[in-house]
């Protein structure tokens, strides 16, 4: 039996992340490791609300529409009409990417109006992805409006709505760098997805079957301070399964040749 | 049974008429036939600013730098004779030059944004756009243009010199790359790149795999 590996633990919710931000790049891309997330995420919550920012939202309502669990997944659109200049639209439900109202209130509304049933006690809420909003509004907007989203409030107590946990994708590339250190400080954990080479893939003998393989480097803080920081390789199987693995990292080490030499 | 339009910023209509007559296209009978739509962005862009009288269609309501009117000119073209989207090619040559006038790079996102959900979600239409990423100028606003425009795409054709200097038989390195940005098909999750060489004669461009220009075989 494989040891447990900490992005496994984030992922099955057994070690508990209030905000987990899943940082990828134009050479690899996070969506099919956010999707592997969702898989396990919609087993442990009453509700996963998905905002839809870089993509069209029917693009998600194809992919969940034949998924079990597709009575817990709630869309909302932030990418049709991301600045009001659509006249002819008559619901005026999409997130703006900057709006007087701020990201607290448009998603807190959309979380209201939007409940699967009146039982439901824990959601949790997943941004795809988050760099529409960091480049259209403030780091400090963003990071308030991440952290009030998980704060109790006293109107939604009533409502029984507890956001429990907070997953957002963002492009590390369409940022600059104070803008992405701001958001790792607020996360609890971290994960920077990147490309790994033939060799490491070569070395997992399960990874023969992945459809899409990569290297995750997640930084946690747990609840008692500690920080864990481990290198870790996942890979994508059928039906966007997502599975961790252990890392050993290649060590080349000086033959006696070079030894000799000096 | 689909239509082209053109949202040009750096060159008239008639420098893309005669380009059309090199590669044996009519655009001036396309133009008649409304099947090919020319909007000129910087003669959009100078109304209002050249003449005080006229509203500037750059400036929105609360008096910040907008590209809406852009966009709802974009739209009104795209949209049939009676009103209802027909199959459409939106070009925009070049993105760039929005930045050059000191467009926020948040409100072209916005815009690029708009025109893409129009073209690609709401009629079947493509969009192409032309956006300069010069590795030699410390811009910052440029390079974050270009990468968004490289997120948002599908498909992206990167175009470079040579890296082992200019040559007369091939002008350039071309990299097409999938970027199967959705990953919605487990079985097609990888980026994929392709890289060809490419020379550009007076009607057209002609494309062969690296290291096997005619001159040299």
């Amino acid at each position: 039996m494989p040891k447990n590996t900490v992005t496994d633990l984030i992922i099955s919710g057994s070690e508990a992340s209030k905000i987990v931000l899943i940082q990828d790049s134009l050479s690899h891309n996070g969506r099919a490791f956010l999707k592997g997330y969702i898989e396990k995420l919609a087993k442990r919550v009453d509700a996963v609300h998905i905002f839809t920012l870089d993509l069209a939202i029917s693009n998600y309502r194809q992919y969940f529409s034949s998924k079990r669990y597709r009575n817990k997944i709630i869309l909302h659109d932030g990418y049709s009409d991301v600045a009001g200049w659509d006249s002819t639209r008559q619901q005026d439900d999409c997130i703006r990417w900057r709006s007087t109202n701020g990201i607290y209130e448009q998603f807190m509304n959309a979380l209201k109006s939007n409940r699967v049933s009146s039982s439901d006690s824990s959601v949790a809420v997943v941004i795809d992805s988050l760099s529409p909003l960091l480049s259209h509004n403030s780091t400090n907007h963003v990071c308030s409006s991440l952290r009030k989203l998980l704060m109790p409030n006293d109107n939604f107590n009533q409502d029984n709505l507890n956001v429990s946990q907070i997953i957002a994708l963002l492009h590390s590339d369409l940022h600059e760098d104070y803008e992405l250190s701001s958001m790792k400080y607020i996360a609890s954990t971290s994960i920077n997805l990147h490309e790994i080479s033939l060799e490491e893939k070569l070395k997992i003998d399960d990874l023969e079957n992945a459809f899409y393989c990569g290297l995750c480097e997640t930084k946690h803080l747990k609840k008692s301070g500690k920080l864990l920081n481990k290198k870790e390789i996942y890979g994508i199987y059928n039906d966007f399964i997502c599975r961790i693995f252990e890392y050993r990292e290649t060590v080349i080490e000086s033959s006696s040749l070079d030894k000799s030499s000096t | 049974g689909g239509k082209v339009v053109l949202l040009a910023f750096t060159q008239s209509l008639n420098h893309y008429i005669s380009v059309g007559q090199k590669l044996g296209i009519n655009l001036n009978s396309a133009c008649d036939n409304k099947t090919f739509i020319f909007i000129s962005g910087s003669k959009f862009i100078l109304d209002g600013i050249i003449d005080s009288h006229l509203p500037n269609p750059m400036i929105d309501d609360s008096n910040c730098k907008s590209l809406r009117r852009l966009y709802e000119t974009i739209s009104l073209a795209i949209s049939g004779d009676d009103g209802s989207p027909i199959p459409t090619l939106l070009i925009i040559d070049d993105v760039s030059v929005l930045l050059y006038l000191d467009f926020p790079y948040s409100n072209i996102c916005t815009f690029l944004n708009y025109c893409q959900h129009t073209m690609c979600n709401k009629i079947n239409g493509c969009m192409v756009s032309l956006v300069h990423n010069d590795s030699e100028v410390e811009d910052r606003s440029c390079k974050l243009l270009s990468k968004w425009l490289h997120s948002s795409s599908d498909i992206v054709l990167d175009l470079e010199g040579l890296s082992s200097g200019r040559s007369k038989d091939v002008h350039g390195q071309l990299k097409v790359i999938f970027t199967g940005r959705d990953q919605s098909d487990f079985h097609s999750l990888s980026l994929i790149s392709r890289c060809v060489h490419y020379r550009v004669h007076d009607k057209g461009v002609s494309f062969f795999a690296m290291g096997t220009s005619p001159a040299i075989l």
